[in-house]
Formats: C-alpha cells, structure tokens, sequence
C-alpha cells in the first residue's frame, strides 16, 4: 500500500532444481542477469532455486529479491516437507503452511511466523534430522519438517514480500526416504506444477480497500487506515464508497497538495469519523489554548502516534500565561 | 475439551494426580519430557492455534509459586497473592490478557499441591492480619478443577486457616469439584460476568452467564462465599441499560445480601497485550473505542469515559438494590 509498485509477477521458490523441472521446462524460462544458474524468469512467473540449506537459501533469496527490486508481487514456495506426526493420509498430499517455526540443532528459535490461517505448522531444521529422539523432539512443536521455509519468511519479513509456503508432505515412515525422493521427484514436480497452474494458488482476499493512486502512505500511515477503515466498516457498516464520500476523499483529491500531504488529510478525516468523541476532545483542548494559539503559540496534536502526545512550542512570556497553559493540559487530561 | 498432545514431566508420571488425570483423557496419548519449561514457550506459537492445536502439560511448578498481587488488585486494606496452579486457559475471551502474557496459550496444570501450599503457608506466616490468595489470575480456577484435582487439599488447607482468604475467579460453571467441600467463610468463589450480548461476542466456550448465575445461586444455598467481577467493562453505547438488566437478573436469582463483593473494572491492557489482540481479532468492538496509554503504561480508555463507565455501572447496581459498600473499583488507582 505504501507505494505504486511495478510489482507484476510471482517468485516461485524450489529448494531443489528436480522439483522445479516441470517449471522450468514448461514456462520457457530464461536465466536472469548475474543470477543465471538459479534465476529464471518466464512471462508467467520468477523461478528460484534456492537450495536447502537455511544459509543458502536466505542469501539466495534475499539477493534475488535485492536484484529484482520491487518487481515481485509474492514469493510462493512450492517444496517439500517431512510427515511428523501426522495422521496416516496426510503423505503425498499438497498444503499450506500456517506457521513457520525455526531450531538451531535442538533448540528452538522463539520467533515463529503465522503465513496463514489455515494448513500444517511446520518447523525448519538446520541440519538434515534422521534419529528417532530427534523426530519426536521436532514433532512436539509441528508436524511438518523442511530445511528452508525459516529463512525464507525471515526475508521475506524484512522485505515485506508476501510469502506463501505449499509443502508436498513425504512420509518418514520409509527408511530409504531420501533415495525414494528422489526417485519420485519427476512425479512431484509435475504434481507441484498441476498445483500451481490448476487448483492454483487462491488469491487472498483484500479486505482493506486501497486508496487511490494520488494519496500516498508511509507504512505507519498505512497501518492507522487499515485501522480507522476497518473501524468504520465493522461498527458503522460502512461501504467503502460511503467511508471515501464521509472522508470527502474528491474534495482533498482536488486539493493541490503533495500525496503524502493527502493522506494526510484524509487519515485526519477518517480519525474524525472513527473516533468522534476523541477527535471532539482534542478540539477542545485547542479551543481551550486558543488564546495562546492566537498569541503564536503552536499546538500539534498527532493522531500518527498511538499516544497522548502533544507537541507544544511556545515562548513563555509570563506566569500567567505559564498559569493558563497549565490549566488547558490539566483540563485535557481530567475532563 | 479436546487436546492435541499431552506432555508429562517424567519426574510427576507415577504420582497419582498424574494417573487420574491421564486416566480421565485416556483418549489423548500422551508422551513424557523432562520439564514443561523444554518446549512451553520455548516457540512462539501463536493464540490463536488454541483453537485446533491445544496441548497439555502436567508439570511441577518450580521457583516462585506465591506472588504479590499488584495495589487495587483486590478489595482495599488487605494483602492479595495470586498462587501459580496452572497457566492458560480453555476458553476464549477476546479481551483476555493472557494472550499476550504467554508466548504459547498451551495449558500446564502444576501438580505439585503441597509445595503450592507450603509456599502460601510461609508468605502467610510474614504477614500479618487477613491475606488474600488468588487462584485464577494466570487460569479459570474452575474450567478444569475436575481434572486437576486439586480443590478438596487446598479446601482442608484453608479451612483450617481462617485468616487466609482463599478465592477461585471462573467463567464456568463447573461446581461439581466444589460441592463436595465443606466450605468455611474464608472460600470465596467469584464469577466474572458481563452482560449476556456480551459475553456471547467476547467470551468464547465459556460458560453462558446465565449458567455462571445459576451456579452462583447454588453456592450460595450451600453456604460458600460468592462474589462477582463485572471486569472489563467495555464501552458501548447501551452501557447503563444493559448493567442495569444484569444487575436486575442477578438480584433476582441470588439474594443480594449474600453476595460478598462486586468489583468493577474498565477494559484495559498491557501495551503488548493490546497489540496482540488487535491482531488476533481485528474486527472487535473491543476497538471501537480510543484507547491511549495511562500513567501506568497499561492502555486504557480516557479518564472521563472511564469514569462515565464506572458511574454508570455502579448506578446500574446501586438503582437494583446493592449497597455501596459492596462495589469496589479493581485495578483503577486513579478513580477513587
């Protein structure tokens, strides 16, 4: 929301090139710059082979991202997972992932990152895990294990790139997993592929409304929107037609300002709406201070921060006027 | 109620409260860990997996089990602890602190009793006059007690102590565990309640009110101590009305002279809280309202709306016959 991106396509990430063949194969892709070797692009979508291990994957990904700049609309990684502790059913089958846990060795990382509502958690391991105490040691934290999706939600966080992870679940059951992976991955791929082109990914809904082109919000601005719509929409049933006309989003369009200072106006406006008892109460904080102000006083009060904050400038001239400055503040806090 | 996983600290696995209760969820296998603390928090799972993914830990509490309750916590004048049984939750409430308390909303049941009691009976000894002792500030006190087990020793501990003052804080109805009990006047059991429209958008699986009232009333007949939390109190528009019917409905069933307190408190959260419930439930009307961060660092609504609130329900409650003395503020410093 921040800006205007040229963002128009999707990276699709494979930790491995076997199970991204169909994809490459398929999409007439083309090496990418200085990447050739693990970027591809096609008309349809970025391809990346990531590798497995978190290191990798992590500068992979965020040199990819770096070098695309802005370019990618969401990452989608299509990869695989290890069964954990799932109920029989669960192996060759295709899902989302919900949340994302990472370890080091045995220990966990306490950040985790929720990608979905719905789907398998699953937890990223640094190293490949094979012994039995070390399955069920995992297992108590998510059912599913892979060895990249941690490094790629932690990039994509830092770059707000949306992610999405779709892991093809392969049993643990079998003892010759890996060699039996391989063996299948031709399968997988094209099982993958289906995935992404027929049942596809299903597009999020957006249920925050965008502004227009010419009103432009930093990410803090964007945030107290999100806010102040989703109030106006869930409390006063609020189209978002009818919040845009209340706003008078076309008076402030016609305005000739900058489109930030837009915004602006138009987050000051939804604050007015959203919240009218406290938009009333700083008002009359200022009509109380008014004669200071006509002295050349400067009051700002700033709805950009989620506190009490007033921001007074002013050279006291006497104690009187020291008195009825006083006097405003502890009426604004006591009323 | 329905776990997804239980985990047994293996030093507890062979007393019998460990039994008893993998006994009663004998359809959920459970597995053995050395300590609670190798995987309870360790990851920060969030809240709202309770839904689908809750998981149990029966465990030892180690370290501090009694804790001092912060000032206005409870009624005025009087020492209150809150004492470490269990930490999390089976219900659901929107406004709940405990979502952003905890790293994990994943239960944990402390089974060792005794030493929870030695711990109250030495903070006890240190002070003087009547001490209060909480049980439901990191859990429901009642939601799970016919599984823990635990209600009956504490009950024989307290009744034998008649300066202690040993109060269980629910949102269920679940009083079985307590009929057994020979209550004595130093057992309080407090019902946290709002209004029903309320609490039937806020309060998820808890216990309907209508049920937490009529288990009230049952107390009441068998002699314990009952009170009532009206906290939080959230703003919205029909405020006054809809206490005054609960203050109504409450008279009605539950004679007023029996009730021993009735607190009140407005919404208010930690500031980490407050944003992990803006992110858990977007869409409350919790939100509807201006909140701002007061002296005490805790989001709040204004002081002005604040004390409209608290007015008003007070009036609700004093206009159905309940005596001032009654109702007290709870963790509002700066109202009285």
């Amino acid at each position: 929301m921040t800006s205007v991106m040229e963002a128009t396509k999707s990276l699709l990430v494979f930790s491995h090139r076997q199970a991204a063949q169909v994809f490459l194969e398929s999409l007439k892709t083309e090496g990418v710059g200085f990447l050739n070797g693990f970027l591809y692009e096609s008309p349809q979508a970025y391809i990346l082979i990531s590798g497995e291990h978190p290191l990798q994957v992590a500068s992979r990904i965020g040199l990819c991202l770096g070098f695309l700049n802005k370019k990618v609309k969401e990452v989608l990684h299509l990869g695989l997972a290890m069964g954990l502790s799932l109920e029989k059913g669960g192996e060759g089958t295709i899902t989302e992932a919900r949340t994302v846990y990472g370890a080091s060795g045995l220990l966990f990382w306490h950040k985790s990152f929720t990608l979905s509502e719905k789907g398998y958690d699953i937890i990223t391991s640094g190293h490949r895990v094979k012994k039995k105490e070390e399955i069920e040691h995992f297992a108590r934290i998510a059912p599913l294990l892979d060895r990249e999706s941690y490094s790629l939600c932690m990039v994509c966080e830092e770059t707000h790139t949306p992610l999405r992870i779709f892991k093809y679940i392969v049993s643990r059951e079998s003892e010759h997993a890996c060699q039996e992976v391989k063996s299948l991955y031709q399968e997988i791929s094209l099982k993958l592929y289906h995935f992404w082109l027929y049942y596809s990914i299903e597009e999020k809904p957006q249920e925050i409304c965008q502004p227009p082109g010419d009103v432009y919000f930093t990410t803090s601005m964007a945030k107290q929107y999100e806010e102040y719509y989703t109030i106006l929409k869930e409390r006063d049933n609020l189209t978002q037609e009818e919040i845009w006309k209340k706003a008078g989003l076309e008076e402030i369009q016609r305005q000739k300002l900058s489109p930030k200072q837009k915004g602006k106006k138009l987050l000051n406006r939804l604050f007015e709406l959203a919240y009218p008892e406290e938009y009333a109460y700083r008002q009359r904080f200022v009509q109380n201070i008014q004669s200071l102000v006509d002295a050349g006083w400067t009051v700002d009060l700033d709805n950009s921060l989620r506190q009490d904050a007033l921001y007074i400038s002013a050279r006291i001239k006497d104690s009187r006027e020291k008195e009825r400055l006083l006097e405003a503040l502890r009426d604004y806090h006591e009323i | 109620m329905k776990f997804s996983r239980i985990l047994v600290e293996k030093a507890i696995l062979n007393e019998n409260a460990t039994q008893k209760i993998l006994a009663k969820l004998s359809s959920c296998p459970y597995e053995v860990v050395n300590s609670y603390l190798d995987y309870f928090e360790k990851v920060r799972k969030p809240y709202l997996h309770k839904r689908t993914n809750l998981y149990l830990y029966l465990a030892q509490k180690k370290g501090e089990l009694v804790k001092e309750a912060p000032n206005a916590y409870g009624t005025r004048g009087e020492s209150h602890f809150y004492y470490y049984n269990a930490l999390n939750c089976i219900y659901e409430c929107e406004y709940c602190y405990l979502q952003g308390y905890f790293s994990s909303p994943d239960i944990v049941l402390f089974l060792n009793h005794e030493e929870i009691l030695a711990a109250i009976e030495e903070r006890a000894t240190q002070q003087p006059g009547r001490i209060w002792f909480h049980g439901g500030e990191f859990s429901d006190s009642l939601a799970l007690a016919h599984l823990s087990g635990e209600l009956l020793l504490f009950a024989e501990f307290f009744s034998k102590r008649p300066r202690l003052q040993w109060e269980l804080r629910t949102k269920s109805a679940n009083i079985r565990p307590l009929l057994s009990i020979d209550p004595t006047p130093n057992i309080h059991v407090s019902f946290s309640i709002s209004p029903p429209s309320l609490a039937r958008l806020l309060e998820h699986k808890a216990a309907p009110v209508e049920l937490r009232l009529r288990a009230a009333r049952r107390l009441i007949e068998k002699n314990f101590s009952v009170a009532f939390h009206c906290d939080p109190i959230v703003a919205q528009p029909h405020v006054e009305e809809e206490y005054r019917a609960l203050a109504k409905s409450i008279a009605e069933q539950i004679p007023i002279e029996a009730i021993r307190y009735i607190s009140l408190g407005a919404l208010r959260f930690p500031q980490g809280v407050y944003d992990e419930v803006r992110h858990n439930y977007p869409k409350s009307f919790l939100f509807h309202q201006y909140m701002i961060p007061s002296q005490d660092k805790k989001m709040r609504y204004r002081k002005y709306l604040r004390r409209q609130l608290l007015q008003k329900v007070q009036n609700a409650f004093l206009s159905s016959g309940f005596l001032p003395e009654q109702l007290y503020f709870c963790m509002e410093d700066d109202m009285e």
